[in-house]
C-alpha cells in the first residue's frame, strides 16, 4: 500500500508529514507543501502531526491529486531558499492547474471541491470552484441542466415569467 | 395614479428584509472563522467546516430560501447534486454576471438565490463584482431609454423601458446608491411639470422599485451622493403660471437606511446647477444663478453648509462638463469629445496634466463626451454616439483604450433603420446620465 513519494527527503525543508486517505493510502510530503492546507498546517503547529494526519473523507486518488497540486505550488507558499525543483514559473502553474481539472467528470470535480474545502486549501478551492463556474458560463439554462443533473422544477408559467423579465438579455 | 406606471414595483421592502436575515447568518459564519482555533489536537473528521462561505452547515438539507413559493413541498433539492449548499454558492457567484439571467431559468432555488442580497453581497465581499457602465440618453424623437455595456463584450444592449413618468421627462436626477441601485428622480413629465417622483433600477434584482417623492418638485437640478446618501440641490419648482421661475435654493438629502427624504441647509442663492462633482467630501456646484450669471457653490455636508467657492476660483473657472473625481483628483474634458482632459492640480491651484489621447474623434455633437465615470479605477469617457474609451489616468504614460467604437451599438443601427423608414432627418441621440453599477 506505500505509494508514498519517498525519495524526496532529500530536501532542506525539515520534517516530512505521513497524510493516510481514507482507503489507506500513505502519502509522504514534507511540511512546507502540507502546510499549504490550512488545516494541516494548523496541526504542524500544534504538532499533532506525529502518527500521520488520516483523513478519512478523502480517498486516496484524490488525496494523489491533492498532492501533486500542492508539491506544483509550494514554491509561492513557502519561504524556503534551497527549494530547487520549487521554483515553477507562474505560466507552468498555470497549465497545470488547467490540465488538473480539465478533464474530471463532474463527480471527480465534487469531490476534489469537497476535499479543498475539508483540507482548507483555499487556492485550490478558487480554483476548482472556478472550474464549475467556467462550465456554467456560455451554456444556456437548458445545458446547464443536463450538466449538473439539475431538475426544471418551474412551472411553464413561471418560466416564462422570468423569461419576460429577463427578455432584454436574450438577444445574444 | 400615473398612465404607464411601472406594474414591477412589488414587494421590495418585504424582499429586503427576508434578505437581511439571511445576511446575517453569513456573518455569523464569517465571525465563526475569525476565532481561534478552539482545539488544539482535534481530529480533522470532527471539525467543522473552516470555508469562509459556509453559512451554517445544517446536517439535513438547508433551511433558506425554503419559504415563499415552495410548491414542491419539505424535502429541498440542492443547488448542485454532489455539492452542499455553500460550495455551490462558491461556484455559482464565480459564474460571469453577463451569464446571470441564464442561471436565473435553470431552476426555482437558482432563481431565488440570485433575486437576493445574499448572491451578491458575497460577490462583492469576494472581490467578485463586475461593474457595467448604464447610460441614460434621449433619443431624436425625444424618448428616454437606456443601455448597459459590459466592458467584456464590448457592446452596449438595450434595456427595458424606463418607468413611464421618465419616458418623456426632461431635467431629472440620476445616481447611484449602495453601489447597485440607479435612481432617478425628479425632473419634468411634458404634461405634468416639475416631479416630486424617485424610482430606482436594483441591478442585483433586474426590477425599478419606487422610493419615496422628494420634499419638493425640481427639475433641472443637481445631485450628487456622499456617504450613501443622495443629496439633490437647487433647480426649479413649479413656476406659477409657466412663466416665473421657481428657481430654488432649498437642497434636500435621503437616506436609504431611513429611507426618508430631508432637508439641509438653503444655498445662498437659487442655482440652476449644469455640473457638479464630488471632491476631497465636499460637493462643488457650478451653474447658473437668477440673473442667469454663472455663479458656484460648495457643500461641506458634517458642517451641513454651503459656502461660496471663492478659493476655489481657478477651478471653477476651468471646470467643464462632463467631470469626475477619481483617485482624489478631478478631471475634466479638455476638448469637445473628451480625448484629452486636464486634471486640477490642488497645489498649483490650477488645471493642468493634461492626458491627451492623441486620436481625436471630432467635434461634432454625435462625438462631444457627454459623461465621464470611474470604472475599476480608470476614467471612462462615453459620448453621444454612445462611442467609450477609457484610460488609466494613475498610469505614468497613460494609454487609452476603445471599449466600443462608434456605430457598434444595435440600437444605433435600429435607429438609422427606423430614421430612414419614417423618412426623417437622422435621430440625435443625447447621453443625459452615465452610471456605473457593480454587481
Amino acid at each position: 500500500m506505500a505509494a508514498a513519494a519517498a525519495e524526496a527527503t532529500t530536501d532542506g525543508g525539515g520534517k516530512m508529514i505521513i497524510l493516510i486517505s481514507a482507503d489507506g493510502k500513505r502519502f509522504e510530503v514534507t511540511e512546507a507543501v502540507a502546510s499549504q492546507s490550512q488545516l494541516i498546517s494548523n496541526m504542524i503547529e500544534d504538532d499533532c502531526t506525529e502518527n500521520g494526519v488520516r483523513l478519512p473523507n478523502v480517498d486516496g486518488d484524490i488525496l494523489t491529486m491533492v498532492v501533486d497540486y500542492c508539491n506544483m505550488h509550494a514554491g509561492d507558499a513557502a519561504a524556503a531558499g534551497d527549494t530547487m525543483k520549487a521554483s515553477s514559473t507562474e505560466e507552468e502553474l498555470k497549465k497545470f492547474d488547467a490540465e488538473l481539472v480539465q478533464a474530471l467528470e463532474n463527480p471527480v470535480l465534487f469531490k476534489l471541491i469537497l476535499a479543498a474545502n475539508f483540507l482548507n486549501i483555499k487556492s485550490l478551492l478558487d480554483m476548482t470552484c472556478q472550474r464549475v463556474a467556467d462550465m456554467m458560463s456560455g451554456k444556456t439554462p437548458e445545458q446547464m441542466r443536463e450538466t449538473f443533473s439539475i431538475e426544471n422544477d418551474f412551472t411553464p408559467e413561471e418560466e416564462a415569467a422570468i423569461r419576460q423579465e429577463n427578455a432584454w438579455a436574450f438577444d445574444d | 395614479m400615473g398612465v404607464g406606471a411601472v406594474e414591477a414595483w412589488d414587494r421590495p421592502w418585504t424582499e429586503g428584509t427576508k434578505l437581511l436575515r439571511v445576511e446575517r447568518s453569513v456573518a455569523g459564519a464569517a465571525a465563526a472563522r475569525l476565532m481561534p482555533r478552539a482545539k488544539a489536537c482535534a481530529q480533522p473528521s470532527l471539525r467543522a467546516s473552516i470555508h469562509p462561505l459556509k453559512p451554517k452547515r445544517s446536517p439535513g438539507r438547508d433551511h433558506r430560501g425554503g419559504g415563499g413559493a415552495g410548491g414542491g413541498g419539505g424535502r429541498q433539492c440542492p443547488l448542485i447534486p454532489g455539492l452542499p449548499d455553500d460550495l455551490a454558492v462558491a461556484c455559482l457567484i464565480r459564474v460571469p454576471r453577463g451569464d446571470h439571467w441564464k442561471l436565473r431559468l435553470v431552476c426555482r432555488r437558482w432563481s431565488r438565490l440570485l433575486a437576493g442580497n445574499y448572491f451578491y453581497g458575497l460577490r462583492r465581499r469576494l472581490g467578485l463584482a463586475e461593474q457595467w457602465v448604464y447610460a441614460v440618453k434621449r433619443e431624436g424623437e425625444g424618448r428616454v431609454s437606456w443601455d448597459v455595456l459590459d466592458p467584456a463584450r464590448r457592446a452596449w444592449r438595450a434595456l427595458p423601458p424606463v418607468p413611464g413618468e421618465y419616458a418623456g421627462a426632461a431635467g431629472f436626477g440620476c445616481a447611484v446608491l449602495g453601489g447597485c441601485h440607479l435612481y432617478l428622480l425628479g425632473g419634468s413629465d411634458p404634461r405634468r411639470g416639475p416631479m416630486r417622483r424617485v424610482v430606482f433600477y436594483s441591478a442585483r434584482s433586474n426590477r425599478w422599485h419606487r422610493a419615496p417623492d422628494m420634499l419638493r418638485r425640481r427639475h433641472g437640478f443637481g445631485c450628487c451622493v456622499m456617504g450613501n446618501r443622495l443629496y439633490v440641490a437647487g433647480g426649479e419648482g413649479c413656476g406659477v403660471g409657466g412663466g416665473g421661475g421657481g428657481g430654488l435654493r432649498s437642497v434636500e438629502v435621503f437616506d436609504p437606511a431611513k429611507n426618508r427624504w430631508s432637508f439641509v441647509s438653503d444655498m445662498a442663492a437659487s442655482l440652476m446647477p449644469f455640473v457638479s462633482a464630488v471632491h476631497g467630501g465636499r460637493w462643488y456646484v457650478k451653474g447658473l444663478g437668477a440673473q442667469r450669471q454663472v455663479m458656484s457653490q460648495v457643500y461641506s455636508p458634517e458642517a451641513d453648509e454651503w459656502s461660496a467657492a471663492h478659493e476655489l476660483d481657478a477651478m471653477v473657472t476651468g471646470w467643464r462638463s462632463p467631470s469626475a473625481s477619481l483617485g482624489g483628483r478631478l478631471y475634466a474634458a479638455d476638448c469637445k469629445d473628451g480625448c484629452r482632459l486636464r486634471a486640477y492640480d490642488e497645489a498649483a491651484g490650477a488645471w493642468s496634466g493634461r492626458v491627451d489621447g492623441g486620436q481625436h474623434a471630432g467635434s461634432s455633437h454625435a462625438v462631444e463626451a457627454a459623461a465621464m465615470v470611474a470604472l475599476h479605477g480608470k476614467l471612462c469617457v462615453v459620448r453621444n454616439d454612445m462611442s467609450v474609451s477609457v484610460v488609466d489616468v494613475a498610469a505614468a504614460s497613460p494609454r487609452w483604450e476603445t471599449v466600443v467604437g462608434k456605430g457598434q451599438m444595435k440600437a444605433f443601427v435600429a435607429n438609422l433603420l427606423s430614421a430612414i423608414a419614417g423618412g426623417r432627418g437622422r435621430a440625435k441621440n443625447r447621453v443625459l446620465h452615465c452610471q456605473v453599477l457593480e454587481a
